[in-house]
């Protein structure tokens, strides 16, 4: 199956081993990754800091950009899958746009969402030893309604025990720019959900966002702990 | 005293908001229907004893309200065994609404000598009746029915049973018939509403208590016995 | 009080706040129970969100029809021999309390609970014209007597304090020399309050509830406080916002079921006082004269913005149980009597954007409070809106403007932006040592507070992928 992939410009930058993984595991499950490299950024650190309308001429761009292909597009973070399906509603004053974003929209796909529900991932055969706790995002459980999917996927990795911690579902503290806007509160929310994952002693965080992995693991370094991070592209690609 | 003496500033504070919500003038409201009926559905299937014994551990485990199957007969007995085990004291007052449903006085009068029954006189001065109500340490009135879900008593203020006897001593008696009981406030309110379709007013005080009142104002722990009464019984006939 | 309750900058505020260790553990504490309580309730009443549904549909239809409503309900008022009071302002809503308590010659008020009243500032007209104001909640009691310190919770006012904190204000204030535990602490005000019911010549409440058919007003409580301050003073004043309605006893008991279980986690609380009109002649007690005060004061102005759905809101304070910022900044510091996710939403439209404007970014858009809200308020949405409102009418700061304009540029150039991640990508490598950077920009200097910066790789996944694409497609 042909796919398209939207990296996320935090992937691509910086946790690249992130998209690597996920190219990586497409592949491995039969898929052919095509990357339009025109593509940018989805826009978020500026619509979600209220700079919705301004953004409109970058979301256009991104959009034609692409639409090289008309594959499924996937993408390995829940909060940049929830803001191009946010695209229609920020051009619904420019219909012909608007259904552009539509299309785009509907055929964009959160990673686990699209193993589970489109790819056979039955002779996956990843192994982890070990215990590991999974943070859901706010993305990709609330906003994206993604809550089953990587539990399905992780109870296939042979050796990894999922273990519950205290006040699982409450955000990391991320938030994009809020985590520099809001530091000092940021700060406190990642400090709590660090203890909360610690109190559990597992050896592995996994997440399906790079960003909140990017920012609990910050600070799980910072206290030294040992915790492993990983995004879940990187356990489903553990042998 | 006119009644527009009574209304202020309606018209302009009116004439603004339809402005605001985009019309001419307030128009009446097409009919509003509900998109589900969920409220009907608690308690459906209920038996009237299944009922009562919701409403019995409700209230008992929920509540802290002690409750107590008896029959009208039996009722000033058990209000006398109720006040003597509650208060172990040489005088017990206990304030009594005049509601026709209650036996008549009579049945009270033979209650133990430690107990002064005092009943609620609506001919009487108020301070004189707040006092009396305020030293009371037991007050005991008949409910208008009872809701099974939440272990509460509905109450309408009346001359015969006014709002302090249920408020200002410390113990607080509901005495409720078997058959006033209801799932929920669900169709306490449809009787309130069918009142109010019918053009009555409806009683100026309608409460609907559930146990002992209570705080969680310090730390979000439970303290029973804040402004109103410190403790309830409730005492429910099974013959009614 | 009025609705603004401090005049220190926004981050300065926090700064103080969040050091106040009593404090964060109370308010810790008291989300846990009460997000347990409240969860355990909708649990146990069962099809919760299609409960949520009606709640919604029931308030959009009030919202939509509030000028009939406001007619029906005034004239039924009046119908059972009350008083009724329009007021656009919060001055028109105090002048015409403070000329009933004048015309009553009123020494002394009885309060119960109540936001509205708070966010006009009745008080402080009250006590100006010489009269005794005593809240009778207990949290509002403990804030009132420690020098009028700010409320931190909509329902739970005294929330940021421990115990030991409430004895201490008991000892100082009333000279208590009792136990810190909470039952001891609340019989002696039970004691203490008493008197000041007794001797009132004016009850005040709010509104939970006004029931258009019939002229009534719900009001729901724990303590009794408000069955007293409508039993025993001879005047009854009930304050409410304009919005708070319900056309019939039907949709109340939706609304009241939806109230009491997301507020403290109970099908119904201690008491569910529906009030209609003064008491009738032949009652003893009972206030022989009722006032019903509707307030606007900027409600109308929101019902015709896209803000609306905040006034769907019935003041559960779900919203602020659950949301991780409102746990760690505690409620005073959001510096208005609205605190939590509500009062980030609500606090700018009825007092402004030059003195809230920082409170629509204190959230991480985790959107935890849509999903709790009962009346289905897109909280999150909403506090988003008020950060595009401001950016669009330029109150945002210029050096933000200045960074979101540069970024746009290059987001809408895909060869500038491909570029950029190529060499962001070598630059964070270089310059990212165990987690640290020598010369950090103000906003990695903000992050590293807390936290590591993370390990990267040499190269942007995109370099990797074109490599690996220009070698047939293996790794390199």
């Amino acid at each position: 199956m042909n796919v398209s992939f939207f990296a996320t410009c935090i992937c691509d930058a910086l946790s690249t081993e992130v998209a690597k993984q996920t190219v990586l595991l497409l592949e491995q499950l039969g898929c052919r990754v095509h990357f339009p490299v025109r593509q940018t950024c989805c826009g978020q650190p500026a619509i979600n800091s209220g700079y919705a309308s301004q953004s409109l001429a970058a979301i256009k761009v991104q959009i034609a950009a692409l639409e090289e292909n008309d594959f499924p597009l996937i993408c390995p973070a829940g909060s940049c899958t929830a803001m191009i399906h946010g695209y229609p509603k920020l051009l619904q004053d420019e219909p012909a746009w608007q259904q552009r974003a539509q299309d785009l929209s509907d055929r964009t796909f959160e990673l686990t969402q699209f193993l589970v529900h489109h790819l056979d991932t039955s002779q996956l055969n990843a192994k982890l030893e070990g215990i590991g706790v999974y943070h859901p995002s706010c993305s990709l459980s609330r906003k994206l309604g993604i809550k089953e999917e990587p539990i399905i996927l992780l109870k296939q990795v042979g050796g990894l025990t999922l273990a519950p911690f205290p006040n699982q579902e409450t955000c990391c503290g991320f938030g994009g720019t809020f985590s520099v806007k809001m530091a000092e509160i940021s700060g406190a929310m990642v400090t709590e959900k660090a203890e909360h994952i610690q109190s559990v002693t597992p050896d592995f965080l996994i997440g399906a966002d790079a960003s909140c992995l990017m920012n609990i693991g910050g600070r799980l370094r910072r206290e030294g702990s040992t915790i492993r991070v990983m995004h879940i592209a990187e356990v489903l690609m553990s042998r | 005293m006119t009644d527009s003496s009574r209304l202020q500033g309606r018209d302009a504070f009116l004439t603004a908001l339809t402005q605001k919500l985009g019309r001419p003038t307030a128009a009446a409201p097409t009919a509003f229907y509900l998109p589900q009926q969920r409220q009907r559905e608690v308690f459906q299937e209920y038996s009237l004893e299944q009922l009562k014994q919701h409403f019995v551990d409700y209230s008992r485990q929920n509540l802290g309200a002690k409750v107590i199957e008896t029959t009208f007969d039996t009722l000033p007995q058990v209000i006398e065994q109720d006040a003597l085990e509650r208060f172990d004291e040489d005088s017990i007052s206990l304030l009594i609404g005049t509601d026709a449903r209650f036996p008549n006085s009579g049945a009270f009068a033979a209650l133990d000598s430690r107990i002064q029954v005092k009943e609620w006189q609506p001919e009487e001065i108020r301070e004189q009746q707040i006092a009396c109500a305020e030293q009371a340490q037991i007050g005991v009135v008949f409910a208008e029915c009872a809701l099974v879900e939440s272990g509460t008593i509905m109450l309408k203020s009346s001359k015969a049973q006014g709002r302090s006897i249920s408020l200002l001593p410390t113990h607080s008696i509901f005495v409720i018939q078997q058959s006033d009981l209801l799932p929920r406030i669900t169709q306490a309110c449809e009787r309130l509403h069918e009142q109010a379709t019918q053009g009555h007013r409806l009683p100026s005080c309608v409460n609907f208590i559930s146990g002992p009142s209570s705080t969680a104002d310090i730390e979000l722990i439970k303290v029973v016995g804040v402004h109103g009464p410190i403790s309830a019984t409730y005492v429910i006939l099974t013959d009614q | 009080m009025s609705m603004k309750t401090s005049q220190q900058p926004f981050k300065e505020r926090i700064k103080v706040k969040m050091q106040d260790d009593v404090m964060r553990a109370s308010v810790a504490n008291a989300q846990e129970r009460m997000f347990g309580n409240r969860a355990r309730a909708a649990d146990a009443l069962g099809n919760w969100d299609d409960w949520r549904d009606m709640g919604a549909s029931i308030r959009d239809h009030v919202l939509e029809n509030l000028d009939y409503y406001l007619v029906q309900l005034s004239d039924k008022v009046i119908e059972n021999g009350g008083h009724v009071c329009f007021a656009k302002t919060a001055d028109e809503a105090t002048a015409y309390i403070e000329q009933v308590a004048k015309q009553k010659n009123a020494r002394s008020v009885v309060k119960s609970k109540s936001m509205v009243t708070e966010e006009i500032g009745l008080n402080q007209v009250l006590e100006r014209n010489g009269i005794k104001v005593v809240e009778t909640d207990l949290g509002e009691y403990i804030l009132q007597i420690d020098d009028h310190d700010a409320p931190s919770h909509i329902v739970a006012p005294a929330i940021h304090k421990n115990r030991r904190q409430v004895q201490q204000i008991f000892a100082d204030k009333l000279g208590y020399q009792g136990s810190d535990e909470p039952e001891e602490l609340t019989r002696f005000v039970r004691e203490h309050i008493r008197q000041y019911f007794v001797q009132a010549d004016i009850g005040i409440t709010g509104c939970n509830f006004a029931i258009a058919e019939s002229g009534s007003i719900a009001l729901i409580t724990n303590e009794g406080n408000a069955r007293l301050s409508t039993a025993l003073p001879k005047t009854h004043i009930a304050v409410m916002g304009m919005e708070r309605l319900v056309p019939t006893f039907k949709e109340l008991d939706v609304m009241v079921s939806l109230l009491c279980r997301s507020a403290v986690g109970l099908p119904l609380t201690g008491y569910v006082t529906v009030l209609t009109g003064p008491k009738e002649a032949d009652q003893l007690d009972g206030p022989e004269e009722f006032h019903l005060v509707i307030v606007d004061n900027g409600r109308s102005d929101i019902l015709a913005s896209e803000f609306k759905s905040i006034l769907r809101c019935i003041r559960c304070a779900a919203c602020a149980n659950t949301c991780p910022a409102y746990r760690h900044i505690g409620g005073q510091s959001y510096g208005s009597i609205y605190s939590g996710p509500i009062g980030a939403v609500l606090s700018p439209l009825l007092g402004g954007y030059e003195d809230f404007q920082d409170l629509p970014y204190a959230c991480s858009l985790c959107t935890a409070c849509n999903d709790v809200c009962p009346v289905k308020i897109p909280l999150a949405d909403l506090l988003l809106k008020h950060r595009e409102v401001m950016a669009n009418a330029k109150l945002t700061p210029l050096k933000e403007r200045l960074t979101v304009g540069a970024f746009q540029l290059i987001n809408k150039h895909p060869y500038i932006w491909q570029q950029s991640i190529r060499l962001g990508a070598k630059a964070a490598n270089k310059m990212i040592n165990n987690g640290d950077m020598r010369f950090k920009p103000q906003a990695v200097e903000e992050w590293h507070e807390t936290r590591d910066l993370p390990h990267t790789s040499h190269e942007s996944f995109r370099d990797w992928f074109a490599k690996r694409q220009n070698n047939g497609g293996s790794h390199d």
